[in-house]
């Protein structure tokens, strides 16, 4: 069962009973007239009238301060897998704990999750009040090392974010950090300082695909992908396979040539079936078949880890070593199995190369 | 206790189970059985302590002989199941509620 959108769901007004836990944005400006402000947490840098929202409707400019509304306040919190994560590479099978908020500063039209990224059709019932502290006990609690920001865009939350994964830190605990990556640059060094691994959904490779079909632009989304990659930190790569839009090979070949010449044939590369849903309801489920062809055009184009997702029984869910092809990690469904041709600094025991997979302590 | 039993249709894998309990005066830790039943009649049982008020976890489909799962829990517990179309999803309207 899930709750259908259409022109005439139910709408709310957050923006007045959101007042409680207010936190100063980081990036900002104060403009000089009539108590305006310039947010500088994504490239639309929003000009915000006094008493209005950003694009993400979670940002309120209040008497020419701006204030994140979310901080504190959680909509997902959920014990996962690494794996739901469209991480392959970082601890295999790894319990997480997943965070998520409400807005968004992109309006994908197929979005799963719309209901709590489009702020205004999130029903307030389901926010719960959260502080760091609450959070990182939560995590030492249920004995997780890996807190994960996604769901909806963690970027909209971003203050609560870098507060909460600095704390993580001290306590010894990493952040993953899953995001459209439509962001500034500065917020973009920002979360690079504080999060520690990275998952970047790339929505396609065309401009006017984002334009269309997610209301932002592509620029800023390859620079911070880019820019994560030069920082050393573990990064994969998320691709979702939209039935019609972007199951092209003209499509694939884009993505498969931005990672090999602009990041590196060693980032792990998915691609993922969409299902149908939000303003997307007409199109079907992308085919297996697609997911399987843009693998193989990937691996024949000299990519060493690619993947598909959102399938759960396919020899493109496994780890392979890029040099022999021994199968490294199984995976059915969410499930990963280690075994015992992959040694614990990540190498093959058949053939001794590094295939770059942190595994569990 | 309480008991509820999911069977898995052909081409579902996930869930996510949500445990809370009943009033905000706990003494728990409380006892979560998660049970898989599999085509061959075997079972498989892991044990959970919910110590939280409030707590949601995803569930896997382990294997593909896995044909349902059933949750057996505490009467003060209040169990939400819900199905997972998409990894990285999160529903917010339970299959079932009881």
């Amino acid at each position: 069962m899930s709750i259908k959108w259409s022109e005439h769901a139910c709408k709310y007004n957050l923006q007045n009973e959101w007042n409680d836990t207010l936190k100063e944005a980081y990036l900002y400006d104060r403009l000089s007239t009539e108590h305006k402000v310039r947010c500088r947490l994504c490239p639309r840098n929003c000009v915000i009238q006094q008493g209005e929202v950003g694009f993400c409707k979670v940002r309120k400019n209040i008497n020419g301060t701006l204030y994140a509304q979310t901080y504190e306040k959680a909509a997902h919190v959920a014990i996962e897998k690494i794996e739901t994560e469209a991480i392959f590479h970082y601890e295999p099978g790894a319990d997480i704990l997943s965070l998520g908020t409400i807005g968004c500063n992109l309006n994908c039209s197929y979005c799963q999750n719309w209901s709590l990224s489009q702020a205004e059709y999130a029903n307030p019932n389901i926010i719960s009040q959260r502080t760091s502290e609450q959070i990182v006990n939560m995590a030492l609690k249920n004995n997780i090392k890996i807190l994960s920001w996604t769901y909806s865009e963690p970027a909209v939350w971003f203050e609560f974010v870098i507060d909460t994964a600095r704390l993580a830190r001290k306590h010894g605990l990493v952040s993953l950090f899953k995001s459209a990556y439509f962001l500034s640059e500065e917020a973009t060094d920002m979360i690079i300082d504080a999060a520690d691994l990275f998952a970047v959904s790339l929505k396609a490779m065309d401009n006017k695909y984002y334009q269309t079909h997610t209301q932002g632009w592509i620029a800023p989304v390859l620079n911070c992908t880019k820019k994560i990659h030069r920082s050393g930190k573990p990064l994969e790569i998320e691709n979702l396979i939209v039935t019609g839009l972007t199951d092209k090979d003209s499509e694939y070949i884009k993505i498969i040539d931005f990672v090999k010449k602009e990041l590196d044939e060693s980032v792990p590369l998915h691609f993922s079936s969409f299902h149908p849903d939000y303003k997307y309801v007409h199109l079907p489920q992308a085919d297996s078949s697609h997911l399987e062809r843009a693998r193989a055009m990937a691996l024949e184009r000299g990519l060493q880890y690619v993947y598909v997702g959102n399938v759960f029984e396919n020899v493109g869910l496994h780890s392979y070593c890029s040099q022999c092809g021994t199968m490294l990690v199984e995976r059915f469904g969410l499930n990963s199995r280690v075994l015992e041709t992959l040694d614990r600094s990540g190498r093959c025991v058949k053939c001794g190369k590094n295939n770059n997979i942190k595994l569990k302590p | 206790m309480k008991t509820y039993q999911y069977q898995w249709p052909p081409k579902k894998y996930l869930l996510h189970a949500q445990v809370q309990h009943e009033t905000d005066e706990t003494d728990g830790p409380y006892r979560l059985n998660i049970i898989r039943e599999h085509c061959d009649g075997t079972t498989t049982i892991e044990p959970m302590e919910i110590a939280d008020k409030n707590l949601r976890f995803i569930i896997t489909r382990k294997r593909p002989e896995e044909n349902s799962i059933s949750f057996s829990y505490s009467e003060q517990l209040i169990l939400s199941v819900y199905e997972l179309e998409d990894t990285a999803f999160y529903p917010i309207e339970p299959y079932y509620c009881g």
